[in-house]
C-alpha cells in the first residue's frame, strides 16, 4: 500500500466519524447555542466551531460518560463568545450617529404584547451568561452545580444569575397577562 | 394556589418558551454539511499530528458509525432541511375595504377557501397601513401606516402623507394580531408611508424615511439612523438585509449601497445602466455571494433583470431579450434558499403603419423563474392582468404569489399547474399596488 492510498483510507475513516460524531450532537447543541446567541446564524457558526475543537480534542476525553456535558460545555463557551461580539457590534450599530435626535420609539398605544412576545424580548435583554445558566438549567436540566460545571462560574454565581433571568422572565410574563 | 405551585407553572411556561426557541433553526447548515466542514479541515491536517485514537473512542466511533448506516438506510434526507420553511397558507395583504374605492386602506389575511378576513385597520378609521411582512420566525407582523388631515386615499400613501409609522404586532398561527408591540413614528415631516423589511434573524426591522435608512429593535423600538446620499424617487421602498443580517443594500441613483453594520464602512456597486435611474428589486443570493436587481440595461434603452458578485465584479443580464417586442421586468425576487429567482415580464408588440403611426397591442406576460446563473428556466404563464404586483416566493420555495385584479394569486412552479385564487373578487386590490407576505409556521 501506498502512503498517498494508506492516507486516503485515514481520511475516508475519520470523514465517516466525524459524520456520526456530528449527526448524534448537531441537534441539541444547535438548540442550546440558538438560546445563547438569539440568533441561528450565530448559532450554527458557535456549534460548527465548537464541534471541531472537540473532535481535534477528543482524545483528551477520558471518560465517554462526561461526553454530553464536554460538548456542552465547549459549545455554551463558544456561543457566548460569539454573542458577545455580536453585541458589541449592535452596540456600535446603535451609537453610530450621536448627532441624530432620538424621538419617541414607541407611541402611548403601544400595549402589553403577547406573553411570547414579552418572554421573548425579555430574554434578549439577559446577558450571555444569564442565557447560557437559563439555557443549561432550565431547558437542558443540568443542576446548578453542573451548570457551573459548565459555564466555569462559582455555584452563586450561578445561582444569581438564575435568580435574576427567572425575576426578570416572571416578571414580563406576569406583566403580558390581560 | 400557593406560590410554590405558581413558580412552577411560570417554569413550565418559560420552559415551553425555551423549548420553542431552541428549535427556531430554519436556515442553519445540516448537521452533514457541517461534518464535510470539520472533515475537510481536519483532512488538511498532516496525519502525522493526529493522536491515537483512544479506546473509548474506537469503540464509540464504531457505535457512532453503525447508527450512521442505520440513519443512511432510512434515508439521509433526515438530516437535511427543505430550502427555507414551512408555512400555514395563511397571506397578509394590504387593500382598500371592498367597495369603498375612496378610503385608507387595511390589512387582511387571505388563506384558501376563506374568506378574507381584515386584522388591521377599520372602516373610517382615517389610518393607511401598508406594505405588511411577516417576521422569517412567523410571530410578528410589521408594516407601515400613516394618518393625514385629509383623507388617505385609494394609493394610500402613494404621494406625501402626515404622521408616518413603522408598527409591529405579534401574531398568532391565525393571523391575529396582538396589540402594538411597538410603533416607531418618524417624524412630523410628510412623505410616502415607509415599508419595513426584517432582519433575517427577525429581531429588527429596517425602513427609509426621506434621505435616511432607520433601523428599529422591533421588541423595544429602539432604533437608529443612518443617513443616506441622496432622497430617494421610485426607489424608496428599496432595501434587503443580507442573509447573515451584517449588511444592507439600499438602492439610489445609479448603484447600490452595501452598509456593512459591522464598522459603518459602505461600498457601492454600480448600476449597469449607469446614473440613467436607481435599481429595483434588490435582492441577495445563497451565502450572500451575489446581488440581483433590475435596472436600466446596458444601451439604456429597456430594463434588465442583473446578478453580480457581491464584491462589484461579473455582473450578468439574466433577463431574455427580443427582437419583437419590447420587454419590461418587474418584482425580481430571490428565492427562499437563494439559488433561483423570479421576475414579471411585461410585454407589448408594437409596428407601424404605412403613415409610420406606431401601434402597440398587449402580448403575453409571464412570470419566468430561473437559476441564479441563468439555467433552468421555468415560464409559467399568466393571465393579461392590470395591477398585478407584489411577486413572492413561499416561504418553502415552492409556490410563485402575486395580486392581480382577480385577487391574491398563488401558482405551483410547474408547467400547466392551475393558479389558485385566494378570496376571489372580495378585495379591492385595483389601484393600491397591494404588497404581499406569507406567514412561515412557526408551530
Amino acid at each position: 500500500m501506498t502512503i498517498e492510498r494508506a492516507v486516503e483510507l485515514e481520511h475516508a475513516h475519520s470523514d465517516a466519524a466525524i459524520s456520526a460524531f456530528v449527526a448524534l450532537h448537531y441537534d441539541r447543541l444547535l438548540g442550546l447555542a440558538r438560546l445563547v446567541c438569539r440568533d441561528t446564524s450565530d448559532a450554527a457558526d458557535a456549534v460548527q466551531t465548537g464541534l471541531e475543537r472537540a473532535w481535534r480534542r477528543r482524545s483528551t476525553l477520558r471518560d465517554e460518560a462526561l461526553l454530553r456535558p464536554w460538548l456542552d460545555r465547549i459549545v455554551t463557551r463558544e456561543a457566548v463568545r460569539v454573542s458577545k461580539s455580536r453585541s458589541s457590534r449592535l452596540s456600535r450599530l446603535f451609537t453610530l450617529h450621536p448627532d441624530v435626535t432620538p424621538i419617541d420609539s414607541a407611541d402611548a398605544r403601544a400595549s402589553a404584547p403577547a406573553a411570547y412576545v414579552a418572554l421573548r424580548a425579555a430574554f434578549g435583554q439577559l446577558s450571555p451568561e444569564q442565557r447560557a445558566v437559563v439555557a443549561l438549567h432550565l431547558h437542558l436540566g443540568y443542576s446548578v452545580a453542573e451548570t457551573a460545571a459548565i459555564v466555569g462560574a462559582p455555584d452563586d454565581t450561578v445561582r444569581s444569575r438564575l435568580r435574576t433571568a427567572r425575576l426578570r422572565l416572571r416578571h414580563e410574563l406576569e406583566e403580558s397577562r390581560p | 394556589m400557593t406560590e410554590e405551585v405558581r413558580d412552577d407553572m411560570i417554569d413550565r411556561q418559560i420552559q415551553d418558551f425555551l423549548a420553542s426557541q431552541a428549535t427556531e433553526i430554519a436556515g442553519a447548515p445540516s448537521a452533514i454539511q457541517v461534518a464535510a466542514h470539520i472533515a475537510a479541515r481536519a483532512n488538511r491536517r498532516p496525519t502525522s499530528t493526529w493522536g491515537a485514537p483512544s479506546f473509548a473512542w474506537i469503540v464509540l466511533t464504531g457505535l457512532l458509525l453503525a447508527a450512521l448506516v442505520g440513519a443512511a438506510l432510512v434515508g439521509a434526507s433526515l438530516f437535511r432541511k427543505p430550502p427555507g420553511g414551512p408555512f400555514n397558507g395563511l397571506i397578509a395583504v394590504s387593500a382598500n375595504p371592498p367597495g369603498m374605492a375612496g378610503v385608507a386602506g387595511d390589512i387582511y389575511v387571505v388563506a384558501r377557501d376563506e374568506a378574507a378576513r381584515r386584522i388591521i385597520g377599520s372602516d373610517g378609521d382615517g389610518i393607511a397601513q401598508a406594505c405588511p411582512r411577516f417576521s422569517p420566525d412567523g410571530l410578528s407582523l410589521a408594516f407601515g401606516e400613516a394618518r393625514s388631515s385629509a383623507d388617505v386615499t385609494t394609493f394610500r400613501g402613494e404621494w406625501p402623507v402626515s404622521d408616518r409609522a413603522v408598527a409591529v404586532v405579534g401574531v398568532d398561527g391565525h393571523g391575529d394580531p396582538s396589540p402594538s408591540v411597538v410603533r416607531v413614528t418618524v417624524g412630523d415631516t410628510t412623505g410616502p408611508i415607509p415599508c419595513p423589511e426584517w432582519s433575517p434573524n427577525s429581531e429588527y426591522v429596517a425602513f427609509r424615511v426621506d434621505y435616511d435608512l432607520w433601523i428599529a429593535d422591533a421588541s423595544s423600538g429602539a432604533f437608529q439612523v443612518i443617513p443616506l446620499n441622496a432622497e430617494p424617487g421610485s426607489e424608496r421602498k428599496e432595501l434587503e438585509w443580507s442573509r447573515d443580517s451584517s449588511m444592507i443594500a439600499v438602492s439610489e441613483p445609479g448603484q447600490i449601497l452595501l452598509i456593512n453594520l459591522d464598522g459603518d464602512t459602505r461600498s457601492a456597486i454600480p448600476a449597469i445602466g449607469g446614473a440613467g435611474g436607481a435599481p429595483l428589486s434588490i435582492g441577495w443570493t445563497a451565502d450572500d455571494q451575489k446581488i440581483i436587481y433590475i435596472s436600466t440595461d446596458r444601451p439604456g434603452d429597456g430594463l434588465a433583470v442583473v446578478v453580480v458578485n457581491a464584491d462589484g465584479r461579473n455582473a450578468l443580464q439574466l433577463s431574455p431579450t427580443s427582437d419583437e417586442l419590447q420587454l419590461r421586468f418587474y418584482d425580481a425576487v430571490v428565492s427562499p434558499a437563494g439559488d433561483r429567482v423570479a421576475f414579471a415580464v411585461g410585454a407589448s408588440r408594437c409596428s407601424a403603419d404605412a403613415d409610420g403611426n406606431e401601434s402597440c397591442s398587449g402580448a403575453p406576460q409571464p412570470i419566468i423563474a430561473m437559476g441564479i446563473d441563468g439555467s433552468n428556466v421555468i415560464e409559467l404563464p399568466i393571465s393579461l392582468g392590470f395591477g398585478r404586483s407584489g411577486l413572492q416566493w413561499s416561504p418553502d420555495g415552492g409556490q410563485l404569489l402575486y395580486s392581480s385584479l382577480e385577487g391574491v394569486t398563488s401558482t405551483l412552479l410547474t408547467l400547466g399547474a392551475e393558479p389558485v385564487i385566494y378570496s376571489p373578487n372580495e378585495l379591492n386590490l385595483e389601484w393600491s399596488r397591494p404588497e404581499l407576505t406569507w406567514q412561515p409556521t412557526y408551530e
